[in-house]
């Protein structure tokens, strides 16, 4: 629960305002497992608050470890139909940094064409409590230096619960990371990405992939609904790109979205948004008629954005024999099997 | 339901409704030149707007947006997919004159079976529904009715489908991503392929 939540809480069991912050404390700066260990509460607050709710600390079910050092959790996140739900998240440890790519959603309905998780559906939404935990029981947790929100789901699809853990992530009462250590990434829901950029300071990622509108619909249906030239508009109006850092995730697809037109549409498109380009290795699936670009491929496309005066990078791919890279995270094979009819 | 206020827009597009400070996002199921914008919904259970949207009464008010959205066929040639409620763009489009050279409809049971009077007169043997549990009366109306009794996705893999006509899915993610799947197996290149997930 996020501070104000708290109060509000307290409130119920005719608590003074200031036992909140306690809770918030053994919580995100003590990091207890259970309530009974919030020593400095009273006794019948304690009973009270242990009878009703727990602290939602969930130590991940299992890890799957990559030849490269990449980990795979997976992570329970609560229960329907009498079953455990889970999600994964992947910490990808470099040199210099160490990254937490973290869920928001039990699966995803954007159904993008390209990515795994769109595969299963969606089959909830994750509380912010849930979503906090992947980075509270990771195992590695003082060593992350960054989180993204890339994992499974469409975080502005769940924007409620995500906007109060990113609360969590980063307000002095809560774990107090900078929010520049925070990136949140969405393939453009508008709604969402108003709201987000109105209460965060977080960094923002965008799913780009092609900056055709026909071309981007065949590769994400979104595009019929929020169209990126409303994204576009929002992120211009906001002025983001002086206050956070903004990017946009572009995969390569074979043969597909690499050419010169494509650059030089994106020139045109992104102009006057500080920002930068991450070209991504696109992690083919199963079924999906879409192909890798192999790495000179990918270089030359890069030259060509750089020589536009579009700070672009190259992501390096991690995790992928073990399918926590980008667009392979999926928790089909534990989910509850739903028939839809069609 | 319908709201008495004229739009101008392309069938297929979606509007957004707003009630109680809550908003959500529907296609349009009524034509162009109804002179009023008809939406198409289920009622949610533990919903937010659904339930509200159901115990509207005549002359009560809602919030109605511009139109939005770039679902449109305007083509006369397509193929057309849709799952429960996804049905209403369709039926926008065919009220608006726009026709099809197939509409497959999928549904548990009959009572998904929006429009389906409607559908059959404008389409004839080109509107298909399928219908995967339909209830133990209802299979000989039904199969009088050509229906097809199983899943949408079964009779495309009996039947097949034309892959050079361009598709339209609309629906719930789950069949988006199957019925697509599929499709591309059969061949349908995917940039022929238009889908508008309700989510």
């Amino acid at each position: 629960m996020s501070l104000p939540d708290l109060e509000l809480l307290v409130a119920d069991y005719g608590a003074p305002r200031f036992r909140a912050q306690q809770i918030a404390d053994w919580v995100f700066s003590k990091k207890v497992r259970k309530v009974d260990e919030m020593s400095n509460l009273p006794k019948d607050l304690r009973a009270g608050l242990g009878a009703e709710y727990s602290v939602g600390r969930a130590d991940p079910e299992s890890v799957t470890i990559s030849s490269d050092g990449t980990k795979k959790y997976l992570f329970p996140a609560g229960r329907a139909r009498s079953m455990t739900r889970f999600v994964e998240a992947a910490y990808i440890p470099e040199q210099n940094r160490a990254t937490l790519c973290l869920s928001t959603q039990i699966g995803c309905s954007m159904g993008c064409l390209f990515c795994m998780t769109a595969r299963q559906g969606l089959q909830g939404n994750l509380t912010a409590g849930e979503i906090v935990n992947q980075y509270l029981s990771l195992p590695e947790r003082d060593a992350v230096t960054n989180i993204v929100y890339m994992g499974m789901g469409e975080p502005l699809d769940n924007v409620e619960p995500v906007i109060k853990s990113l609360e969590m992530l980063t307000q002095p009462w809560g774990l107090g990371l900078s929010h520049k250590r925070v990136t949140v990434s969405t393939i453009g829901v508008v709604p969402g990405l108003r709201r987000f950029l109105d209460e965060s300071s977080c960094h923002l990622a965008v799913s780009l992939h092609s900056p055709f509108d026909d071309e981007r619909r065949s590769l994400m249906p979104i595009q019929h609904v929020y169209p990126l030239s409303d994204v576009l508009e929002v992120i211009r109006s906001a002025d983001v790109g002086r206050q956070r850092r903004v990017s946009f995730e572009y995969i390569v697809f074979k043969g597909l979205n690499n050419s010169a037109r494509h650059v030089k549409e994106l020139a045109r498109l992104l102009s006057g948004i500080r920002c930068r380009i991450n070209l991504i290795r696109f992690h083919e699936i199963p079924g999906a008629p879409l192909r890798t670009a192999d790495r000179e491929e990918m270089v030359e496309f890069q030259n060509a954005l750089k020589a536009k005066g579009i700070p672009t990078t190259i992501r390096a791919s991690r995790g992928q024999d073990v399918e926590a890279a980008c667009g392979m995270l999926s928790t089909k094979r534990h989910g509850v099997p739903v028939q839809e009819d069609y | 339901m319908e709201v008495a206020v004229s739009l101008d827009f392309s069938a297929g597009q979606c509007v957004a409704l707003e009630l109680a400070g809550i908003t959500r996002y529907y296609s349009i199921a009524s034509g162009e030149g109804d002179g009023r914008v008809g939406v198409l919904y289920d009622v949610v259970p533990g919903g937010q707007l659904t339930p509200l949207l159901a115990s509207l009464t005549p002359g009560d008010v809602v919030g109605v947006s511009p139109p939005f959205g770039s679902f449109v066929d305007k083509s006369d040639g397509s193929v057309w997919i849709a799952t429960g409620t996804g049905i209403a763009p369709f039926r926008s489009m065919i009220r608006s004159g726009v026709t099809a050279t197939l509409l497959l409809h999928g549904s548990r049971n009959s009572s998904g079976m929006y429009f389906q009077g409607e559908l059959c007169a404008a389409l004839g043997p080109r509107y298909v529904p399928c219908v995967s549990r339909p209830g133990r009366n209802e299979t000989g109306a039904l199969e009088r009715a050509g229906a097809y009794l199983g899943r949408l996705t079964a009779r495309l893999r009996e039947q097949g489908t034309d892959r050079s006509a361009r598709h339209y899915l609309c629906g719930s993610a789950a069949m988006v991503v199957d019925v697509r799947d599929l499709l591309v197996e059969f061949g349908v290149p995917f940039d022929n392929i238009e889908s508008e997930i309700y989510f």
